[in-house]
């Protein structure tokens, strides 16, 4: 292949790969949800209708433990003791982090920032922030999502380690996931590979300084700063 | 090719390799203190690390060794003369990959000048890797002027020109071309420009931001009380002797530590703890008790982050965040046997069940869990204790809010914790306690959430704040008025969020709700349209609304995406990419990727103002370890 074919090959190919990344990058649910519109109109599709269910009590976050607290630890409300092991309904926010569990998202009563990098553990996130679990669905993981959720599932108290580091107090067991406002079911959780909004996690330790092997005193990186020959080997 | 051809080719291979294996040699390839002649071989000042006579550091080197061989030891030479480590203080550690780490724990100098440090390692067949870097022991000069008995330094966390400018136009108003009134912090005689670059980064985040202020010198972002090195092992890096330690022995001083921030947050633990991981919470907390109430003289703990006190098993209650060390962040601590022996500290343990709350106060600390527990000291008090949130404690602006009218902003925790104290009132407990001793103290006050709401870009929250530290700041003033040989230090550790004011609105702040958001951004007035914002400040000493009509508005250089509608928001907290979103326009960001959801640090310059007993060095431009120097100087060689 020659320059002149490759220069109109190669732009064909970029942005023939572009749309497809664009294509994979648009919210599985949304174009589920407009494959669902253009079935609605042949009679094989089901209809999406809003999820019941009848034996599932609501729970609020303010709800879980008591307030104020004490000069020491928090307690569980009557209420939630009364609903460990049972079905609840909790409405929130998914917070957005960039931990992908192929099961578990934090869930909190508004749509909090988190800044993650900066503050690690010691965060202004609340003791009530459920950790909520779903099915692992192979290769998926939850995906945040903005609108406020209603969430289905057996709530689970009492701390836990988990391998984040972090101790989980209220876990919620999900198997249903729907629009708050909607009550329609949702699927949050997506190919990992398709998630492109995630933020990359920064490792604690950000490496080593720059060094170079070339001796003195022709190059010197520390008083040479146009150089290009920085070699990451002597700190 | 020609077969006899291919032959010589091989042979030639043959004896390279061999060559190459007649020049294999161990290496050194990382040499601590840090030194821009080991690492660039450059002789020339400024040289990277500095350290007070007597100050202890450890000397650390990791060598590669050749495949399959082992360091059999190791001799470092300071000056050309070996350094003997004290028994049990030192150790050749393999950390993998035919790497060594070779260490002499709690290493000091007293003599003034620049040293050269060599190490050499010898290979198990003999051959000798060597390095060279060196320090620097600072002088201190013996001045006829009085010493600084109590150092307070108040760090206004991600607190750059900017941030004070928008505290002093909101709390006390500019007109006619001047300021109204000054911040307290801008009484103090002397200013400053620090620059405050990390080890590894121009940009720093808060643990080396506030780690050179105790160390005198740099480190790795998220490290502090360390030097990097090349092991997992959070606990083992090479430390530095902090201020408080230094001064407690070297002085009997008292240490204190007041934050708004959760206790284990970098800045608070970066004057009194040694991990190269911030996040490390169980094991840091544990760390103020374990080592520095027994060597820094620890005497006042104050901010939020109860949860790492209290025990997993939930015996005092849920809400715990204490953990162990089965998880990838791996949080509590054990220290390694040459830390133990050179610092003499305890080893430390794994115990999630440990109820930390409870040892301090077996250590004879005062615990108060809120306002009403500091107000209910008698004044006999001698160690204090104080955890106001489980996390970070909440911002002045909500703080306010509830104390005048009940209201709990959605998203805060004031609901759970209601009667938590605002800066100016722990600072006031803190200096009572530490007061008390006739040696003096060096303390540690800092505003956290000015940072942590510029990164939030919640304008409102973070001016509060400002003007919550600079309160704090006139309680240390009018304590340095009583006691004088007190020497104040007002800065920060980096700027956050590329923060200016661009102006001020246009319109009043009805007009400015009955706004269409497609029209928000053409309130923003410039120039001569700017005018002077007023602001009304209630008798709390706190703006009674930060929505005025003309208001004063802000601009985030150091972005991520936004939406903006230049009023307040009641939701504390809340993303900034979920904030007002259909209220608000939408403001995009320089940060990349879709997923960073607030403002970071800059590499600007920032400024610190100093008063009271050596406060007259701290002027020009200057790098933040010479901070620490010239405190030092205050402290021990006493002022011109």
């Amino acid at each position: 292949m020659n320059l002149k074919s490759l220069s109109f090959v190669l732009p064909v190919i970029l942005l023939t790969g572009l749309g497809l990344l664009m294509l994979a990058g648009k919210d599985v649910a949304a174009v589920a949800h407009n494959r669902d519109s253009d079935a609605a109109s042949t009679a094989d599709a089901p209809p999406v209708v809003p999820y019941e269910d009848s034996s599932s009590v609501a729970l609020k976050f303010e709800e879980i433990f008591v307030m104020p607290a004490g000069p020491k630890g928090l307690e569980y409300t009557t209420k939630a003791r009364a609903l460990a092991g049972k079905r609840v309904a909790l409405t929130g926010f998914m917070l957005r982090n960039d931990n992908i569990d192929p099961a578990i998202f934090f869930f909190c009563e508004t749509q909090r920032a988190y800044n993650e990098r900066e503050e690690g553990l010691a965060d202004s996130l609340p003791p009530s922030m459920v950790q909520v679990i779903l099915p692992v669905k192979k290769n998926s993981a939850p995906a945040w999502r903005q609108e406020k959720l209603t969430l289905y599932g057996t709530l689970e108290l009492g701390p836990r380690q988990e391998q984040s580091g972090r101790v989980s107090h209220v876990r919620l067991h999900c198997d249903v996931v729907t629009d708050a406002a909607t009550g329609v079911p949702l699927e949050l959780r997506k190919p990992v590979a398709l998630q492109l909004g995630r933020a990359i996690p920064i490792p604690s330790d950000l490496g080593s300084l720059p060094s170079s092997t070339t001796p003195p005193p022709f190059f010197n990186p520390r008083r040479n700063s146009n150089s290009t020959t920085h070699h990451p080997d002597k700190l | 090719m020609k077969l006899q051809n291919s032959g010589k080719l091989i042979a030639a291979i043959t004896g390279l390799f061999a060559l190459g294996n007649a020049f294999a040699a161990p290496t050194v390839t990382r040499l601590n203190p840090p030194s821009a002649l080991f690492t660039y071989a450059d002789a020339t000042p400024p040289y990277i690390s500095r350290f007070l006579p007597a100050q202890r550091f450890d000397l650390q080197a990791t060598i590669q060794a050749d495949a399959g061989k082992t360091i059999t030891s190791v001799v470092f030479k300071v000056n050309g003369s070996p350094v003997t480590a004290a028994v049990g203080a030192s150790a050749i550690t393999s950390i993998g990959g035919d790497k060594f780490s070779a260490t002499i724990r709690g290493y000091s100098n007293s003599t003034a000048g620049v040293k050269t440090l060599v190490v050499e390692a010898t290979q198990s067949d003999s051959l000798v890797a060597t390095g060279t870097g060196n320090f620097e022991i600072a002088s201190i000069t013996l001045n006829a002027g009085r010493k600084a008995k109590n150092i307070i330094w108040l760090i206004g966390d991600g607190t750059g020109i900017a941030h004070r400018t928008a505290a002093r136009i909101v709390s006390k108003g500019a007109s006619l071309g001047k300021s109204n009134d000054p911040l307290a912090m801008d009484t103090l005689p002397v200013t400053g420009i620090v620059t405050t670059h990390s080890l590894n980064s121009i940009v720093t985040d808060s643990a080396p931001g506030a780690h050179c202020y105790s160390t005198g010198n740099k480190a790795n972002n998220g490290q502090e009380g360390v030097f990097p090195d090349d092991t997992t092992d959070k606990w083992d890096n090479p430390r530095i002797e902090h201020m408080g330690s230094y001064l407690a022995r070297t002085q009997g001083k008292w240490l204190g530590i007041v934050t708004t921030a959760d206790v284990e947050d970098a800045t608070p633990a970066a004057f009194a703890v040694s991990t190269q991981d911030r996040g490390a919470g169980t094991g840091i907390c544990d760390m103020y008790l374990d080592e520095a109430v027994l060597n820094h003289n620890l005497r006042v703990l104050m901010g939020g982050g109860r949860k790492w006190f209290l025990p997993l098993d939930g015996s005092a209650g849920a809400g715990s965040g204490r953990v162990n060390s089965s998880t990838a962040t791996g949080g509590d601590y054990v220290v390694p046997a040459d830390v133990q022996a050179g610092w003499s500290v305890p080893a430390g343990s794994v115990d999630p069940n440990r109820n930390l709350i409870a040892d301090f106060q077996t250590a004879g600390f005062y615990y108060a869990p809120d306002l009403a527990g500091l107000n209910a000291m008698t004044g006999s008090e001698t160690k204090l204790l104080g955890l106001f949130n489980s996390g970070h404690m909440d911002v002045s602006y909500d703080k306010i809010a509830y104390r005048r009218s009940s209201t709990v902003a959605s998203g805060s925790l004031i609901a759970t914790y209601p009667n938590q104290p605002l800066l100016e009132e722990m600072t006031d407990k803190a200096l009572t306690v530490l007061s008390k001793n006739a040696n003096g103290f060096v303390m540690m006050i800092e505003g956290a959430s000015i940072d942590k709401q510029a990164h939030n870009m919640d304008t409102e929250r973070w001016v509060h704040d400002a003007i919550e530290f600079d309160k704090a700041v006139a309680k240390c003033i009018a304590f340095q008025a009583s006691n004088p040989d007190t020497l104040i230090i007002v800065t920060a550790d980096h700027e956050c969020a590329g923060i200016n004011i661009i102006g001020g609105s246009t319109v009043t702040d009805a007009a400015l709700q009955g706004t269409a958001v497609g029209s928000l951004k053409g309130i923003v007035g410039t120039y001569d349209n700017a005018k002077f914002p007023a602001y009304t400040i209630a008798g709390d000493g706190y703006p009674t609304t930060m929505d005025v009509d003309y208001r004063m508005i802000i601009g985030y250089a150091g972005n991520s995406d936004r939406y903006e509608t230049w009023r307040s928001s009641p939701s504390y907290n809340v993303s900034p990419q979920a904030r007002n979103t259909t209220t608000g326009y939408l403001v995009t960001g320089q940060q990349p990727g879709t997923g960073v959801q607030s403002a970071v640090h800059t590499a600007s310059d920032i400024p610190l103002s100093a008063g009271g007993r050596g406060a007259a060095a701290f002027t020009g431009v200057f790098d933040n370890t010479d901070a620490f120097f010239k405190a030092m100087q205050a402290a021990i060689g006493g002022s011109k």
